[in-house]
Order: structure tokens, then sequence, then C-alpha cells
């Protein structure tokens, strides 16, 4: 069998399955259609003798599908490191532009949340901290810890995070 | 603002099977991207720990039966180790276990994530549609041979036409809808009297997951949140005492009796910052109430 037949056979096999991780593992549609592009390139390009079995094919897939995210990424996070570092004025907005990526998107919302954190009156803050920071406690273990009821750090944590929502909203993450 | 890791529950024995709803869903990459920038923000805590540290032996059995076995502990470790999860997500698509593949949603390849060279011949084929029972049950067509083609043609056309009977067949559950108290789920029995109050807590608490930007999205949400109240008030609640269902009941319709308000306010022109703020501190009340009657039953 050809390369190309064999490309369409496992696509065939294997196709939604692959694509099913794709966008679990992207969490967005184009990511996914880009990933899968390039997986299924791969595929065309590869060579007879590194085809598997039947059943290593999904695994072998995955294995490509793999690399090509984390390849992608390491590439995509240089080039972002260049553009920001290279002291063009308004650097952090052209990439924001050019480089439509979820990842980002996350890293800079979720840079905009801790600066909202920071803001916040210290009752606020301090339950937000030990529950989305490094320690991602449990309302029962942040009463324990700050030594306040169960429902006191509930509704710290409602009106933080309704705060956190505001200062966010001010920052342009509707 | 949509931060998925906001909806971390509030007990930490329920991370198991928040992580694992998390793990199914196509958009889990948010998560993973959050919890990435989270611990780029941590960094210097010690070492990234992998997936086999984290889950030790259990790792077979978390492939085999889901993420429930592990300690909360073990959770957050998860959680902590974003590449860790990655791992743990793509052994879970690899896996052939049927409890992960019964949970993994049905999905279709678009053409447009398919290379043009390959689509016309895709055109030509069905692609085998991934269905949440097809891994098992649907007949595999086996890799042919460069001379046998023909043969899987038809194996691919009889692939696709068993699983075509399947997709008619199998009548696969409708994913609960909406947020909050109008998910049906929220009313499980499977849960204690105070674990199922402070679970209603939690859900209430998902109002402020999303912020109401004009008076239509806030009249909307207010009327979601109402329509929840309903469910609630229908409810069995079949783990309550009779006296916490009718203080159940009773506050819901107090609290509905006040969104209604509130929406009123809004149609009579009383401005959305204000009537947001109100609708805020209702919202809070009901949740340290109900929270409240939780701990009493706890103590």
């Amino acid at each position: 069998m050809n390369t190309a037949d064999y490309a369409a056979y496992l696509l065939a096999e294997h196709g939604n399955r692959l694509y099913r991780l794709a966008r679990s593992l992207t969490g967005d549609d184009n990511a996914a259609n880009d990933l899968c592009q390039e997986v299924w390139c791969n595929v065309l390009a590869s060579k007879q003798q590194s085809r598997p079995d039947d059943a290593g094919e999904f695994p072998w897939l995955c294995c490509i599908i793999k690399n090509a995210w984390v390849t992608g990424y390491r590439k995509k996070k240089a080039r972002i490191d260049v553009a920001v570092g290279d002291g063009f004025e308004g650097s952090q907005q052209r990439t924001s532009e050019t480089l439509p990526d979820a990842r980002l998107e996350k890293k800079e919302q979720i840079g905009a949340m801790n600066d909202c954190v920071q803001e916040l009156p210290m009752e606020f803050r301090e339950v937000l901290q030990l529950r989305y920071g490094c320690d991602l406690l449990s309302y029962e273990e942040i009463s324990d810890m700050l030594g306040i009821p169960k429902g006191t750090v509930g509704s710290r944590a409602g009106r933080g995070k309704k705060l956190v929502a505001e200062c966010m909203e001010r920052k342009g993450y509707a | 603002m949509n931060i998925l890791i906001l909806d971390l529950p509030q007990s930490a024995d329920d991370y198991a099977e928040w992580l694992e709803n998390q793990l199914v869903s196509p958009d889990f990459g948010e998560l993973l991207s959050e919890l990435r920038a989270l611990a780029s923000g941590n960094a210097g805590t010690g070492p990234a720990a992998t997936l086999d540290a984290i889950l030790g032996d259990q790792k077979s059995q978390v492939l085999e039966s889901g993420l429930r076995c592990l300690t909360p502990q073990q959770v957050r470790e998860l959680l902590k180790n974003p590449d860790a999860l990655e791992d743990l997500l793509f052994e879970i698509h690899i896996s052939d276990s049927e409890y992960w593949q019964l949970q993994l949603p049905a999905m279709q390849i678009p053409e447009s994530a398919i290379p043009p060279e390959l689509r016309e011949r895709a055109d030509k084929q069905a692609v085998t549609p991934v269905l949440k029972s097809d891994v098992s049950d649907a007949p595999k067509t086996s890799r042919p041979a460069a001379t046998s083609r023909r043969s899987w043609w038809i194996g691919a056309v009889l692939a696709t036409a068993a699983v075509v009977l399947v997709m008619f067949s199998l009548r696969q559950p409708e994913a609960p809808n909406g947020w909050g108290w109008q998910r049906s789920d929220v009313f499980t029995a499977q849960l204690t009297a105070p674990e199922y109050l402070q679970h209603l807590a939690d859900s209430a608490n998902q109002w402020f997951n999303k912020t109401p930007t004009d008076r239509d999205s806030l009249r909307t949400r207010l009327a979601e949140f109402r329509e929840g109240c309903d469910q609630l008030i229908e409810a069995p609640h079949p783990q309550l005492a009779d006296t916490d269902r009718k203080w159940l009941v009773e506050r819901c319709r107090a609290w509905s009796t006040k969104l209604d308000e509130h929406i009123a306010a809004l149609d009579q022109g009383e401005s959305f910052e204000d009537v947001q703020r109100d609708a805020d501190e209702t919202v809070m009340r009901l949740i340290n109430a109900i929270e409240e009657r939780a701990e009493s039953l706890n103590a």
C-alpha cells in the first residue's frame, strides 16, 4: 500500500478518535484542526518501515500528535519570547494578535487574574490565594487554616471571585 | 471571564469527580493551559512530579475505573503538575478501557482537520465515527494488504453500517444542560444530607462564575437561577429529613420571590448595577444559609 493509501486507511480507522484527542488537548477547534493536519502530513511523509502493526496504529498516531503538540508549543513559545522581548513598542499587543493561541490567551488571562487577586482586600485575597494558588485547598482546609467558619470561607471566595471578575472586565477580559 | 479552575469544588472529596469530568471534556485543554499558567506562577515550589510518581501502582486502576480511587492529595498533585495530567489524558485516550471510552464524547473529524491531499480520499470513504461504545462493540477493520483494497473498502462500508446501526440502537443519555440548580444531576441521591446541602450551595455558587455585562444578560442569568429554584422545589431530596426538606423548600420559595423582585426591578428600569449588586447579595445570603444548615447537620 502506498503512503497516501495508508494515510487514508488510518484516517478512516482512527481519524475521529484522533481528532477527539486533539480537541481535548488543545481545548480549541482551530488548534485541534491545525494539530490534526500536522499529524496527517507527518503520516503522509512517513516511511513504510516506520509503520506500526495493527494494535500500534493509534498509539503511533498519538505519539506523532504529542510530538507535534510539544514541538509546536516550544516553537511558538520561543517566538512569543522573542516578540515580547524585542523592545518593539506595543509588542505584547502585537504578539497577542499575531499568535492567536489558546494557551497564550489563557496565560495572559491567568496573569490578569493574579494581578486582580493582588488588588483585593486581604480577607478575600488570602482565601483566593489558598484556594487557587499553589495549594488548591478546599473550603474546609482553608477554614481550618485561617480559623474562620466554612460558610465565611465560601462567602469570601464567592465575593472575591466576583470582585476579580469585575476587575478583569475592567482590564478587558469580559 | 471563563476560568475553569474557579469551578473547583468546595470539598476536596469532590476533586476527583470534578477532574474526571474535565478530563473527558473537549475543553480540557483550556484547563491544562490554566494549570500551566498557575504552575509557572508557582515556580520554585519543588520539582515537577511525573504521572507514575503521582499515581504509583494505582495507575492501572485509574485507567480501568477512573479517578475515584485516588486520594484528594493525589488529585491535587495532578492539578499541580499539568505535564503529568497531560500524560494521563494521552493514556486515557490510548487505552481501550470501556470505562473511559463510554465517557469520552462522540466526535466527527471536520474537513478542515484533514490535509487537502487526503480530503479527496476521505470524501470517497466514510470516516468511521467514534461513538461512546463503538470501540468494543463495532467490528474492527483489519489493516488491508496492498492487493486487497476491495476487501478494505467492503470492511469500511460494513463498519460504517454497523456504527450507524449502533448510533440508532444506543440511546445516549443527554448531557444535563444549564448551570447550578438548572442541572438535573445536581439533585443526586448519592450524597448524605450534609454533603447534599453543601453540594447545593456549591452549585448555587456558580452564579459568580459569569458576570452579566448588560441588562439582558443579567435578566437571563436571574431567570436561569429562578428556573433552578423551581427545579429544587420540585426535587425529592430523599436524603433530607422532613424538617430539613421543608426548610429548604420554604427558603427556596422565599429566594424565588426575591429573584422575581430583581427581575421586576430590571423590567421597571432600575439601574443594572443596583440590581446586579442586590442579586449578588441574595445569592450570597442563600449560599450562606444552606452552608450553615449543612454545618448544623454535621455538628
